[in-house]
């Protein structure tokens, strides 16, 4: 493994966040690529948790900034479907929380919700996608 | 905690595991809502395996590995930026600790000692009933110190011709000083091992001079591992002459 994998071992998932946000894979590596670029261009990224934190946050605040809606036009993108669909930030609460990278109050800080906010977000959240992957 | 409390925090998937412990006893005395929340257990466990199993496509694996690269390096170039605010502190701390020992060292090389100023002021002192008469010329005293336990007693060739009136020696810090009363000029001549005292004198051979108490000037110079200092009444200048007066004769 290179030194520059070392440095992102959550791209990744990164990648699948974004495509979950965007719904569509070159949209996806759009917006990861210009978070990266973010990413890269500070000078206080820190360690690897740390940018790992940063890079998930700017993915958030740049898809919020410019929401994008796909269909679904690979089979990948379709299974991502019923979660794209969810609204923020419940979509990026459940997402995350499923991928088990970051705990509640983290998840909270980065999604600059409070915990009960969260916690209400993601009951619906949870609701919706279980009528869409189980109609 | 009551049971509902706890289902409403479990909705967020709190990390502290010890809370956790608590809040499941607390979710546990209702198995409707304890059944609820291993419902948003699988859930979540579904939406988790849905995405980790998406495969990256062979396009995307390609350019997320060209991300890779760019990304570190990109960061190892902002990391290593001189403007970067982080670097610029650590250059100018770098700069001044430089700046500050190159003004403590060159400015220690050209200063008179101030332990041997406290030879001379202690040396001064002494009164003419303190010495021992010693008529002789200051450059042949070497044995007379020696008897008295002084060894490496010398004096510059240049003022061992001035006649001395008395001989002692004293002690300051425990290291013995010898003294000598020389009545040409009201001049004492003092000598002493300098490494104890933490005194050095560089280069070897090279004069310090300076002024003290208003009306003393003294000279100091190293040699051989012994220092040979010259005490006047008199002023700087007067005793810059006077050395120079020596070396020229």
């Amino acid at each position: 493994m290179s030194a520059a994998q070392d440095d992102w071992p959550f791209l990744d998932d990164a990648w699948r966040y974004a495509l979950v946000l965007t719904g569509s894979e070159t949209a996806a590596l759009e917006l990861l690529r210009s978070s990266l670029n973010k990413l890269a261009r500070r000078s206080d990224s820190g360690d690897s948790a740390r940018a790992r934190r940063i890079l998930f946050a700017s993915l958030y605040r740049q898809s919020l900034a410019k929401p994008i809606t796909s269909e679904p036009s690979t089979e990948t993108e379709a299974r991502t479907r019923p979660l794209h669909e969810l609204k923020e930030p419940g979509r990026s609460a459940l997402t995350l929380i499923g991928m088990k990278l970051f705990a509640g109050e983290e998840l909270a800080g980065l999604l600059g919700e409070s915990l009960p906010s969260l916690a209400k977000s993601l009951e619906e959240a949870r609701r919706r996608v279980t009528i869409k992957m189980h109609p | 905690m009551t049971p509902h409390a706890a289902r409403i925090f479990l909705s967020s998937q709190p990390s502290d595991a010890r809370s956790l412990e608590k809040v499941i006893a607390a979710l546990q005395k209702s198995p409707e809502l304890l059944a609820d929340y291993e419902r948003q257990l699988q859930t979540d466990h579904i939406v988790g395996e849905t995405i980790s199993g998406l495969p990256i496509p062979p396009l995307c694996q390609e350019e997320l590995a060209g991300i890779r690269e760019h990304a570190a390096a990109t960061k190892a170039k902002a990391r290593f930026h001189p403007l970067d605010p982080a670097m610029l502190s650590v250059t100018v701390g770098f700069l001044l600790l430089v700046g500050l020992l190159t003004w403590h060292f060159l400015g220690r090389a050209g200063v008179f000692p101030e332990e041997a100023l406290s030879i001379a002021t202690e040396g001064v002192k002494l009164r003419t009933d303190q010495f021992e008469i010693v008529a002789e010329e200051a450059g042949v005293l070497e044995d007379w110190f020696l008897m008295k336990g002084f060894e490496r007693f010398r004096v510059p060739s240049q003022f061992a011709k001035f006649q001395t009136a008395g001989a002692r020696i004293f002690k300051i810090e425990g290291q013995q000083v010898g003294v000598l009363a020389i009545p040409e000029n009201f001049m004492f001549f003092m000598v002493f091992d300098p490494a104890p005292l933490g005194i050095e004198i560089q280069p070897e051979g090279s004069w310090r001079v300076a002024e003290f108490d208003y009306k003393y000037a003294a000279a100091i110079r190293e040699q051989d591992g012994m220092c040979f200092m010259v005490v006047i009444r008199g002023t700087k200048a007067d005793l810059e002459d006077l050395i120079a007066a020596k070396l020229k004769g």
